[in-house]
């Protein structure tokens, strides 16, 4: 009999037509039925979700002042970075010989390569200059 | 500065705060998005005078409507910009949805195939399957006649339904 009357139910729901009195006669119905026919498995996952997402609310932590989240974040932010500072300069003093040989290779390994790099450009510019000459000559030839 | 503190809207804001979170979080899609709205439209209510406020036939009915227009703007100029919603939001596209759902329950599932919908659909699912809202207060939120809220929910609740079919029949 049940069965019956949710099934009409149903039809009205898919079109759109059911009260939302007849939607909670719904919900209940899949709610503590248990032998569920296969094809009506769905309505129950559509009508738990309905159920939960109306239980979400606004996070609490969201209610504050976002002024205030500000200031805050703000000063957390700048302790951080004076402490982090501060670390740092501990580091670097700390740094063994060893490691500073090896930074100062690398330097010059660097500065090498950036030398190269000019001396390359510089070769450019020349051959660039060079067709600005001919670009004058063949002016003169025009004329 | 004098502050009239009005009791029943203090009352009510709880309430409607919620409510327009989840409104705008099913519109926008993003919580970030969401909280940040919620929070304009509760200010908007605050700064109004309590004479307005009072005019009003409902402040929920009013304030769902500001949230539903302002988050309506901020799609607009999201599309504005040229970046495609589903980016934009992380909206998962098909490939992504098959395996999202492959790690989640099925209560996931249903959410995710809600917020795959267009915008329209997914604040008409919103208003009336989750918020219980009666037709006419659908159709005055959305401003549309009463038969097309209908029309609309019903094509909705079938497409779901076949959605949902074809994603167990895939056997995930």
């Amino acid at each position: 009999m049940e069965f019956k009357k949710i099934e009409a139910l149903l039809e009205k729901y898919l079109e759109g037509e059911t009260s939302l009195e007849e939607e909670v006669v719904l919900k209940t119905y899949f709610k503590k039925e248990q032998n569920l026919p296969k094809e009506w498995i769905q309505y129950r996952q559509f009508f738990a979700y309905y159920e939960f997402a109306k239980n979400e609310s606004f996070p609490s932590t969201k209610i504050k002042s976002t002024a205030r989240i500000k200031t805050w974040m703000m000063t957390a932010a700048s302790i951080a970075l004076v402490v982090s500072i501060q670390l740092s300069g501990i580091f670097e003093s700390q740094k063994s010989p060893l490691e500073l040989q090896e930074a100062e290779f690398v330097f010059q390994q660097f500065q090498t390569q950036m030398k190269n790099v000019s001396n390359h450009l510089n070769r450019g510019v020349q051959k660039v200059a060079y067709l600005d000459y001919l670009d004058e000559t063949s002016q003169k030839l025009l004329k | 500065m004098q502050l009239t503190v009005d009791k029943t809207f203090l009352n009510q804001i709880d309430e409607i705060r919620d409510k327009i979170f989840r409104i705008t979080k099913r519109i926008l899609v993003s919580q970030e998005e969401a909280e940040d709205a919620t929070q304009e439209v509760i200010v908007k209510l605050w700064q109004m005078d309590a004479s307005k406020r009072n005019g009003f036939k409902s402040i929920e009915a009013y304030s769902v409507t500001m949230a539903k227009n302002y988050c309506l703007d901020r799609l607009k100029s999201k599309q504005a910009q040229n970046l495609s919603l589903d980016e934009r939001f992380g909206v998962p596209t098909t490939d992504s949805l098959q395996k999202k759902i492959e790690h989640k329950d099925e209560l996931t599932w249903v959410g995710l195939l809600i917020d795959r919908l267009p915008e329209k659909e997914r604040m008409i699912i919103q208003l009336r399957e989750i918020e219980q809202y009666d037709f006419d207060q659908i159709a005055s939120i959305l401003n549309l006649p009463e038969g097309t809220v209908r029309v609309y929910l019903s094509r909705i609740r079938k497409k779901l339904r076949k959605q949902f079919i074809e994603i167990q029949s895939h056997g995930i």
